[in-house]
């Protein structure tokens, strides 16, 4: 029980934070911000437990497994949240339009490059993974690190380019 | 509680891992939704014998023990989920890719004639179609399976309480 209500109340602690510090400033990097806030909040967790509760080294390390399994799920999910799926945004749209139904051409007339891929090349520079160099778009080492992963993966399970 | 129980979530996941390859690639002819599903289920399974065998009274204590186990199992795959998907889908993951292979980079016309909106609206159009979650008839999109309708409906309103809008390019409210 104690896993449950630490690691719950230490997750809701942290998401409330979360909302309060993005109503009064976005910012700039989200994704920083996230880790750092949520960091922070499990090391002032540590101490507040030990301070308070009597828990063995067993029950710590479950009660950050929860913490931190909630706030990956969270990241992830956030990315979601932060950027409009194409998916998601042509199931609203059919929905919209309800018992007409949309028709076939609608779609590629709303939902251009402005909207689909520049604002993405864009967060790639700002995120540090892709360079800019004059009119040219250049991976660097960083943005190699985080997608190697996916390329190892989709190699392996011969799967093609996806997008 | 041991370290054995703290170890069964993470014991589930790669049995997730594993069983969605092993389906994937040799029982369910290259379906990679289906693949996912197969792997969460037999995580679950473990995750369930692990559970089991991990029993210890008295029974209020475990059970609890038992849905910290399930929720850090379930939030594990579904981080594995999103992995797989972000690399069947993400635009930004595509965008790396192009520049990946690309070597000494390209300029904003060249990553657009390698993949651009109309790709990304057609393979989205596709697979939305291919799993029923739309339905075309006489020409014209409807709404087939709703399940997808109120994952979208869902992500709108956490849009609205943490970014306090409904699109990326609204203006931001409060």
């Amino acid at each position: 029980m104690s896993v449950l209500i630490s690691g719950s109340l230490l997750f809701a602690v942290a998401f409330l934070l979360h909302l309060a510090l993005w109503r009064m400033h976005y910012p700039r990097n989200p994704i920083k911000t996230l880790v750092l806030l949520f960091g922070t909040v499990a090391a002032a967790g540590i101490i507040f437990l030990s301070l308070f509760a009597s828990y063995t080294a067993v029950q710590y390390v479950h009660i950050f497994m929860f913490f931190f399994s909630l706030f990956f799920c969270y990241l992830i999910t956030y990315s979601a949240i932060e950027a409009d799926s194409p998916s998601l945004v042509i199931i609203l749209e059919v929905a919209r339009c309800g018992k007409e139904g949309l028709a076939v051409g609608q779609l590629k007339e709303s939902l251009g490059n402005d909207l689909l891929i520049e604002p993405r090349l864009k967060e790639l520079v700002e995120s540090g993974l892709v360079d800019l160099k004059g009119s040219t778009y250049k991976i660097n080492g960083k943005g190699r690190a985080f997608f190697t992963p996916f390329i190892i993966y989709r190699k392996f399970l011969g799967l093609g380019k996806g997008g | 509680m041991d370290y054995f129980n703290i170890s069964i979530p993470l014991i589930a996941i790669t049995g997730n891992i594993t069983a969605q390859i092993f389906s994937y690639k040799y029982l369910l002819g290259r379906k990679l939704l289906r693949s996912e599903y197969f792997g969460f289920l037999w995580g679950v399974m473990i995750l369930a014998v692990g559970e089991i065998f991990a029993y210890e009274g008295p029974a209020a204590e475990a059970l609890a023990l038992a849905c910290a186990n399930l929720t850090i199992y379930a939030c594990l795959a579904y981080c594995y989920f999103n992995f797989i998907n972000m690399g069947e889908t993400a635009r930004r993951i595509r965008l790396l890719r192009e520049l990946y292979d690309s070597g000494p980079g390209l300029n904003k016309e060249e990553i657009l004639s390698r993949y651009n909106a109309e790709e990304v609206v057609g393979l989205r159009m596709r697979r939305l179609l291919n799993n029923h979650q739309i339905i075309s008839r006489g020409g014209r999109y409807y709404v087939g399976s709703p399940v997808m309708l109120f994952i979208a409906k869902g992500i709108v309103l956490m849009k609205l309480a943490v970014l306090g809008k409904k699109s990326e390019f609204d203006v931001q409210h409060g």
